[in-house]
């Protein structure tokens, strides 16, 4: 086990991050570069990447261009202009490797507890009933959607052949020449269509909703965009260019307001795509039109998913899946199809911290505090809960991921450099703060598309939770102006000693704030 | 004296520097302005639908900015 902090030892603080993906590894460069060494990265997998770790079906890509997926501060020498999982998740060990970090990451672990000893004002980290560590500073990367959701099928386990989810995909399972069910139409199930079809003898998509579909051009860079690649500052421009140019387009939210100019042009596009794809095939056209307005589902970007359709091999069923069989599945029409696999693409838990339980001040757990409505300030932080960051939480869906990552991760350095200063003490939102701050996002997201159709973005209340309304401009000036007042730090006793008592620690906690 | 000496060193040495740095200075700015221009050319589907919407046959006139809405996977 790793000692944490000692009070009044003048010791760097402890911080624990809580995942090894995009998020963690971002906020670990972070803090290690505004000089926190000791930080450690815990992780349950084998190793870096978080999602593009567990994520190995066939045909895994992201879906925004390589140079705005990664890191501002580590330009890559993409091999292509929309990375593949492999070059993703090399591209995150090198950056350990870069900012030598590896030596502070511990894999394997799995940490379900974060409780918050107000005695020792340190977090103890645990694995069932284990402590694994202390540390004054918890930040949960833990990612929103990682924890994969297999759908509650009557008579799932029944059937006679290989099952699995999308994220936990089954290597020793050939599929060549098989009969292969993917249920599900979103992202992942558009990707693994066109990737199945010239493997499989029949690859059978179940899709109880369409999505708005628009290309996305993937392709490899060609040599002459590989040398350019090279110029550092050339990205960078290319990157804060394409930022801008995309925000443009959501200032106010405006692209995913239905019936706003930037919506209809966007679901124009959508349904201009659809229509030049499938024009030929009436029926497909039909069974492939969203009934919602453009962004009440997360949209798909896909250059293949429409020609795969069309394939002799490939075969639509526009309904759900009603129940499993030994042999096959049943739609919710009442019709048997048999196979020989079945691929649950069925997407993630949508829940915030769905695989921590968190205690913080006075033995509050998390999930109870907020009662099936997640909300943070700025995403990152909840009263009640001193020195604890969440990395990709509530209302910080949208925009540009990474960057908001960044931001996230500059946000939350910045705290914990001023809770030093405070003499190793406590940082945390104020409570009006958080709840102003969650009454404008809330306010924000009226009359968005995101209150349409059947998706991840809302809380058991109906409330959207996941979902930001704006851009990332917006974004980086909130993370940026929100911090004097809006947090409260009490002083810690390291180099406070003589403050004398409660009064002087009040007196501190003033200086501080101020 | 010694000063003396020192800064007529340094305006000797001063030409030849200046002309080996900007030339440099120029040469590398050129080749950034270059590549921007290679990596701005490259169509990566990310148009937020700048403009007006596009005639519905026409889906290549304009790509909405999908990826903004979530996360990309």
């Amino acid at each position: 086990m790793i000692r944490g902090t000692l009070a009044g030892g003048g010791e760097e603080p402890v911080i624990a991050v809580i995942g090894a993906g995009f998020a963690g590894i971002g906020a670990a460069v972070r803090l290690r570069r505004a000089g926190f060494r000791r930080v450690t990265l815990l992780e349950r997998a084998e190793g870096p990447g978080g999602t593009w770790w567990h994520n190995t079906y066939e045909g895994a890509e992201v879906d925004t261009p390589s140079m705005l997926y990664s890191y501002s501060w580590m330009p890559w020498n993409w091999t292509r202009t929309h990375v593949r999982q492999a070059e993703l998740r090399d591209y995150l060990a090198a950056v350990l490797d870069a900012f030598d970090l590896r030596d502070r990451c511990r894999f394997g672990v799995t940490v379900d507890r974060v409780e918050w000893d107000a005695g020792a004002r340190e977090y103890s980290l645990r694995s069932g009933r284990d402590e694994i560590m202390r540390a004054r500073y918890v930040v949960s990367a833990v990612g929103l959607l990682s924890d994969p959701r297999m759908p509650d099928l009557p008579g799932l386990n029944t059937f006679e052949g290989p099952v699995f989810h999308s994220s936990q995909w089954r290597h020793d399972v050939d599929l060549s020449g098989k009969r292969v069910a993917v249920v599900g139409s979103g992202s992942t199930a558009t990707q693994l269509v066109p990737a199945l079809r010239d493997k499989a003898k029949q690859v059978t998509m179940f899709s109880r909703e369409p999505n708005w579909i628009v290309p996305k051009r993937a392709r490899p860079y060609t040599d002459k965009e590989r040398r350019a690649l090279d110029s550092r500052v050339a990205q960078r421009i290319v990157r804060a260019s394409t930022i801008y140019r995309r925000d443009k387009a959501q200032f106010g939210g405006a692209l995913w307001r239905s019936g706003s100019p930037q919506n209809t042009a966007a679901e124009n596009a959508a349904r201009g795509y659809l229509e030049a794809s499938l024009g030929e095939r009436p029926d497909l056209l039909e069974a492939l039109t969203p009934r919602y307005p453009y962004g009440g589902k997360r949209p798909v970007i896909s250059d293949d998913f429409y020609t795969a359709v069309l394939a002799d091999n490939v075969q639509l069923v526009p309904h759900a899946v009603r129940e499993v069989t030994e042999h096959g599945l049943v739609d919710a029409t009442g019709v048997e199809r048999e196979f020989d696999v079945l691929i649950m693409a069925t997407g993630f838990k949508a829940d915030f911290l769905s695989t921590l339980q968190v205690t913080g001040r006075d033995g509050q757990e998390i999930h109870r505090h907020w009662n099936g409505d997640e909300r943070a300030f700025l995403g990152v932080m909840v009263p009640g809960f001193p020195n604890f960051f969440i990395m990709y939480g509530p209302n910080t869906n949208g925009g540009t991921i990474v960057t908001n990552l960044e931001l996230q991760a500059s946000f939350l350095t910045a705290a914990v450099k001023r809770a030093e200063r405070g003499g190793a003490g406590e940082v945390e939102v104020r409570g009006w703060a958080a709840e102003a701050y969650d009454r404008a996002v809330q306010r924000m997201l009226q009359g968005t598309a995101f209150q349409y159709g059947n998706n991840y973005y809302r809380s058991g209340s109906g409330r959207i939770s996941t979902q930001w309304p704006d851009g990332v401009l917006l974004y980086a000036l909130l993370t940026k102006l929100l911090r004097g007042p809006f947090l409260r730090v009490t002083p810690g006793t390291r180099g406070r000693a003589g403050a004398g008592g409660a009064e002087g620690r009040e007196r501190a906690a003033s200086e501080v704030s101020s | 004296m010694k000063r003396t000496r020192a800064r007529a060193a340094l305006g000797a040495l001063a030409v030849p520097l200046l002309a080996a740095v900007v030339p440099g200075a120029v040469l590398r700015c050129r080749r950034t302005v270059q590549a921007v221009r290679i990596l701005r050319a490259v169509d990566t589907g990310s148009v937020v639908n700048a403009g007006p919407a596009p005639a519905p046959t026409t889906p290549d006139a304009g790509t909405p900015d999908a990826e903004t809405t979530t996360r990309a996977r």
